[in-house]
């Protein structure tokens, strides 16, 4: 029995002519932070696409927990245990706070048919099991008094905290966020990298790509180098930093990176 | 055999004069989309009211009917200043599609029922100068076709030249790409964009002026030819007018051979049917570029 | 509990209903002995009917459907024919004609999974002209243009012992009402319920819906097929209130008038629909001096509503109630 989540063989995102991703091979061990680090137009939001099943590939194949998912959709992946939050923030914003992350409850309501029509027992027993892990995931990213304002009226950084809790509503088992530190100041980062391990240690594996080299370096367990589409370098924080051809690959690209 | 050879070309000709007439509403309309990703429903009224604008032109002013044309283009023009003055522009910025189209929907149904009001629902009888017909063999055509088609074709070719060939019309192409690199390049895109629908809204008052004789000319006059316009829109491609200007003449050509063989009743049907399978197979048109789903 | 709930009024739900009930019982007698304004009051309650179920579609799940008029015109024939052409029992029919109905919409909700915006307005609308088409010309089933005359009421019921005709303007009113009470608990509990969070995702973010685990392709067809049913349910009680039925009153403007209800009533919200039937129903009628003026009123009322005051006139009764009252409102 593997001890990897996810497996990828293979993997390929052609557009027409280009290229996104050539031949891409990938496993992430369970309860690990991995994180796809690449200057910009390597591929790694695309294979993040691809790993969630936001894309379809063109070639490859992708294995969840030993099973072929490669046909299978974004929503359909959730049932499984996959969640993702994504680059441009697209939070319910004409709701409130609470109901974003209550829409993440999704595929978890156990209400029998007739109680949607005639609520019941069951139907307030659910409405309030939801509420309340709501607000508890809203506590854990430190948004719980925001609970009922409507979601478009927080500041961007809360906004990317709100986008993770709704995400975790879903109760995944891998979970995927497409640059969580974009547009975040230092303290929010820190808070961000807080969370991340936090999760880790409540058994969720979690693939990242990011920009932020800080927020990379302190908790990726493994890192995933791309550049071109194609798989450049892996391994551990340590062993980036000081490998050439990462450095020559970001030569030209402005990127700060942090020692620990 | 020669009998079959002229009706194949009669009912080319009649096409191809109902295909010009579409081609100037429909070019209009997927103007206005590409520039703005908007469509105005009641550029089809604007056909309606260049009709009227051009028939009231030549009965109570005693005007010529070319230069009642050129009346209609004009009033077309101002609609659709007024439009995009009152609808477009205001909420131009909040990214929002509904709610334009639905105030466009609203103001289509004003026009219409306001005209009701205004005009009557007799239908006016608009007889054009010339009713003349011109007999080649067993084909026959009016002059009023003939003026049509030469109309249409040079309104046709100048806004072609004018989007390729001038830099305005490069500038509007360059927005119609992609919005924000044109406003970063200094195209001041609201003079751009009211240009376009003014544009585009004077071209169908002048349809009107040319279909006025030949439809029933009543304030519903347009709505006959508005989702007929979309469905020409849509299988040549939103924002594409090379795939307009041959769906137009497509559909003309269909219209004209539907009639011929099944009856006039079920051009409606086999219009809108293939539509629907050209949204089913081919969404963006025939030939129209596609665009990515950015996530 | 969400927001929505928090928002409405401190009186407990079978409070309203029992003024409803009160109030439906009590309308017909005000407006006296006059058989227009009787027919009226149907009317109203029939677009009722179109009204909310377009809401559910437009405005709980956000897709643009114009067409919503070939569903009423389905439930209508449908119901029609088969009472005349195959003998069925009126109640048995009205069930038929709006599964049927719900079918139709469902075959929409195909292109609802395909297109979105405006190629999905024009596409059903393109839907509601073929329908419309399809009724004028299949000549053997729907008598064309001249339309089908003489259609008899709902048969009588017993009810308590007592035989309860429906030829009888004030029973009709009395049994419509009925059924769109019915259809409002049904649909006001399926939006309190989790099915409405997830239409509303669907309406927000289809992209960011699908990541919570949200069949979007599934929920456009459940929103287009129970909409479309309940407006072939509709459809139903149409012909015999009319008693002659003819293509014409399915065109595709007719739409746009159950367009210009969900919007000027309130866009998104349960009580919307309802105020903006009622009041686009009755007022061409209040203002029968200027002449035909129903569409122009629509197309008026929609304009402005649109453009100055998109949530309907239960934004404007929100902001009036928020004004008064001084405590500043968290959210909506």
């Amino acid at each position: 029995m593997s001890n990897n989540i996810l497996e990828v063989k293979g993997l390929c995102k052609y557009f027409g002519g280009v290229k996104a991703v050539d031949g891409i091979d990938l496993q992430i061990p369970k309860n690990t932070i991995q994180a796809i680090i690449g200057p910009n137009g390597a591929g790694k939001s695309t294979t993040l696409n691809l790993l969630s099943g936001t894309y379809f590939p063109t070639h490859g194949s992708i294995q969840f927990e030993g099973k072929d998912v490669t046909s299978l959709s974004l929503h359909q992946r959730v049932h499984l245990g996959v969640a993702r939050t994504f680059q441009k923030i697209r939070l319910f914003k004409q709701l409130s706070v609470l109901d974003n992350v209550i829409a993440g409850f999704h595929i978890h309501h156990h209400i029998p048919l007739w109680e949607y029509i005639i609520p019941g027992k069951a139907f307030k027993k659910d409405r309030l099991d939801c509420q309340q892990e709501a607000l508890d995931l809203l506590k854990f990213v430190g948004l719980e008094h925001r609970a009922y304002d409507r979601a478009g009226s927080l500041a961007y950084g809360q906004q990317r905290l709100l986008e993770i809790a709704r995400a975790l509503a879903t109760r995944p088992k891998l979970f995927m966020l497409d640059e969580p530190a974009a547009g975040l100041n230092d303290t929010e980062v820190q808070f961000l990298m807080d969370r991340l391990i936090s999760l880790k240690n409540k058994g969720i594996t979690i693939v990242v790509v990011e920009h932020n080299m800080k927020l990379v370096m302190n908790v990726a367990d493994q890192i995933f180098v791309m550049d071109h589409g194609e798989y450049l370098f892996d391994g551990k924080p340590s062993e980036i930093q000081s490998n050439p051809k990462v450095i020559a690959a970001y030569l030209g690209a402005e990127i700060e990176v942090a020692h620990e | 055999m020669v009998d079959i050879v002229s009706l194949i070309i009669q009912q080319s000709i009649n096409g191809i004069v109902m295909g010009c007439l579409y081609v100037m509403v429909a070019l209009g309309l997927t103007l206005i989309y590409g520039v703005m990703n908007q469509i105005n429903f009641a550029h089809a009224d604007f056909v309606t009211l260049g009709a009227f604008a051009s028939y009231f032109f030549v009965k109570w002013m005693g005007g010529g009917y070319l230069i009642s044309i050129l009346v209609a283009f004009l009033a077309g023009g101002v609609l659709g200043y007024i439009i995009n003055l009152t609808i477009f522009a205001p909420l131009r910025d909040r990214g929002d599609e509904l709610r334009p189209l639905i105030a466009t929907i609203g103001a289509s149904i004003l026009l219409e029922n306001g005209s009701l009001l205004f005009f009557g629902p007799v239908p006016y009888q608009y007889d054009t100068p010339y009713a003349d017909a011109i007999r080649i063999g067993k084909i026959f055509f009016t002059e009023q076709s003939l003026l049509v088609v030469l109309v249409a074709s040079a309104a046709i070719a100048a806004l072609y030249a004018f989007m390729k060939f001038t830099f305005t019309g490069k500038a509007l192409r360059a927005i119609s790409q992609d919005r924000e690199t044109a406003g970063l390049m200094g195209i001041n895109q609201a003079f751009l964009i009211m240009l376009t629908i003014v544009i585009a809204s004077a071209m169908a008052g002048m349809a009107g002026a040319m279909l006025g004789p030949i439809l029933v000319l009543t304030p519903f006059a347009g709505a006959s030819v508005v989702v007929k316009a979309f469905a020409i829109v849509i299988i040549g491609g939103f924002g594409n007018m090379e795939g307009t200007i041959i769906a137009g003449l497509l559909v003309g050509l269909i219209e004209a051979f539907t009639t011929q063989y099944l009856g006039s009743g079920v051009i409606d049907l086999v219009v809108f049917g293939l539509l629907l399978v050209m949204l089913l197979v081919r969404p963006t048109g025939l030939i129209a570029e596609k665009k990515e789903e950015n996530v | 509990m969400s927001n929505q709930a928090s928002q409405k009024s401190s009186l407990p739900r079978w409070v309203w209903f029992a003024l409803v009930f009160a109030a439906i019982a009590v309308i017909p007698m005000l407006v006296g002995g006059s058989a227009y304004w009787k027919s009226i009051l149907i009317s109203v309650v029939l677009n009722i009917m179109l009204a909310m179920s377009l809401n559910l579609i437009l405005g709980y799940t956000g897709q643009l459907h114009l067409g919503h008029s070939g569903f009423f015109g389905v439930g209508a024939y449908a119901t029609t024919l088969l009472i005349q052409k195959a003998g069925f029992n009126f109640w048995i029919a009205m069930v038929a004609s709006s599964m049927m109905a719900g079918v139709i919409g469902i075959l929409l909700a195909f292109f609802a999974t395909r297109l979105k915006g405006h190629y999905l307005a024009i596409a059903s609308m393109a839907f509601a002209v073929i329908l419309h088409q399809i009724l004028l010309n299949w000549d053997s089933m729907t008598s064309g243009p001249l339309g089908i005359y003489g259609i008899a009421p709902p048969p009588a019921m017993t009810i308590f012992g007592k035989l309860i005709k429906f030829n009888n303007q004030v029973n009709l009113f009395y049994l419509v009402s009925i059924f769109a009470v019915l259809v409002y608990i049904f649909l006001d509990n399926i939006l309190r319920s989790p099915i409405g969070e997830t239409l509303r995702a669907v309406r927000e973010d289809e992209v960011s819906a699908a990541s919570l685990g949200i069949n979007t392709k599934l929920w456009k067809i459940f929103s287009f097929g129970v909409g479309a049913a309940i407006a072939g349910l509709a459809g139903s009680f149409y012909p015999s209130f009319v008693g002659t039925l003819v293509p014409d009153s399915f065109a595709v403007v007719e739409s746009f008038t159950y367009l210009a209800m969900v919007i000027v009533g309130g866009m998104g919200t349960m009580i919307g629909p309802v105020i903006g039937a009622i009041v686009l129903t009755l007022l061409p009628e209040v203002l029968r001096d200027i002449g035909d003026a129903r569409l122009l009123v629509y197309g008026i009322t929609l304009t402005l509503v649109i453009l100055f005051m998109p949530g309907g006139i239960v934004q404007g009764f929100k902001s009036l109630i928020n004004k008064k009252t001084s405590t500043t409102s968290s959210s909506n």
